[in-house]
């Protein structure tokens, strides 16, 4: 698994992820939205499709399009350092109410949405 | 069409990087502690707080902003592949190590954040006024 293609798929992936993330971002910025719906919308929609897709990859051994949709796409997709930054941002803005509800909601629905991704890939496996 | 470029080119280098560091650091078998996604994430809290406030406080062309923000840092770090860790480890039965690897992800990202945000603001003072 150490050919020069895989990384290359890895890198085709998290760019076209990454443009998928910050579109999101500019639409919602577009519209007015506050900061983290954009976010939001990525990262649980994100963890739900890289369950769905650990769930179809099941007892395959290391696809190579996982690699470039999971790893690469959904990786370069879903985002941990914006969540962190915008948290810490909203205890300096004293924001502390909508930080909960954000932080919560981010983590509580990103474990449920890959749960039930993975079984739904199971499902369809 | 320029930023899109950027974030583009950006998320490219970010995702290699993280892949590189999950090769070195991810254990091979599912059940097992993630090493490699928490440093990447950490680290890459830590650079994006030390970027944003560098930013806010001396100024950034919004190409490099986005470029290496959204794209390099945002790439490099990920939400989907943590989700699917500790999931991972739950169904496998190992919740202590689940919640361990969920609180660190969070503790040590977040302290990362913040401590980037210090050294980012701390741009102002002995470097070149504005």
């Amino acid at each position: 698994m150490t050919e020069l293609w895989l990384p290359l798929l890895v890198a085709v992936g998290g760019s076209a992820g990454s443009v998928c993330r910050y579109a999101i971002g500019r639409l919602f910025a577009y519209r007015g939205k506050a900061a983290p719906y954009g976010t939001l919308t990525v990262n649980l929609s994100g963890a739900a499709l890289l369950g769905l897709l650990y769930g179809m990859a099941w007892n395959v051994n290391q696809p190579a399009w996982l690699l470039l949709l999971g790893t690469g796409f959904l990786g370069g997709y879903t985002t941990f350092s914006t969540l962190m930054a915008q948290l810490a941002a909203m205890r300096e803005t004293r924001e502390s109410r909508l930080a909960a509800v954000y932080f919560l909601t981010t983590l509580g629905g990103g474990l449920l949405l890959t749960a039930c991704g993975f079984f739904a890939g199971l499902w369809l496996n | 069409m320029k930023l899109f470029a950027g974030v583009a080119a950006g998320g490219a280098i970010g995702a290699v990087a993280r892949y590189g560091i999950g090769l070195w650091l991810n254990p091979g078998q599912m059940p097992a502690f993630p090493l490699g996604t928490l440093a990447a994430n950490v680290l890459g809290c830590f650079l994006l707080g030390a970027l944003l406030s560098y930013a806010s406080v001396r100024g950034m062309p919004p190409f490099w902003k986005e470029t290496v923000g959204t794209g390099m840092i945002g790439s490099f770090t990920t939400f989907s592949a943590f989700g699917m860790e500790t999931f991972g480890l739950l169904r496998s039965g190992y919740a202590a190590l689940a919640l361990l690897y969920a609180a660190l992800s969070v503790a040590l990202g977040y302290a990362a954040a913040r401590a980037g945000m210090t050294i980012g603001r701390s741009a102002r003072k002995g470097g070149r006024s504005r």
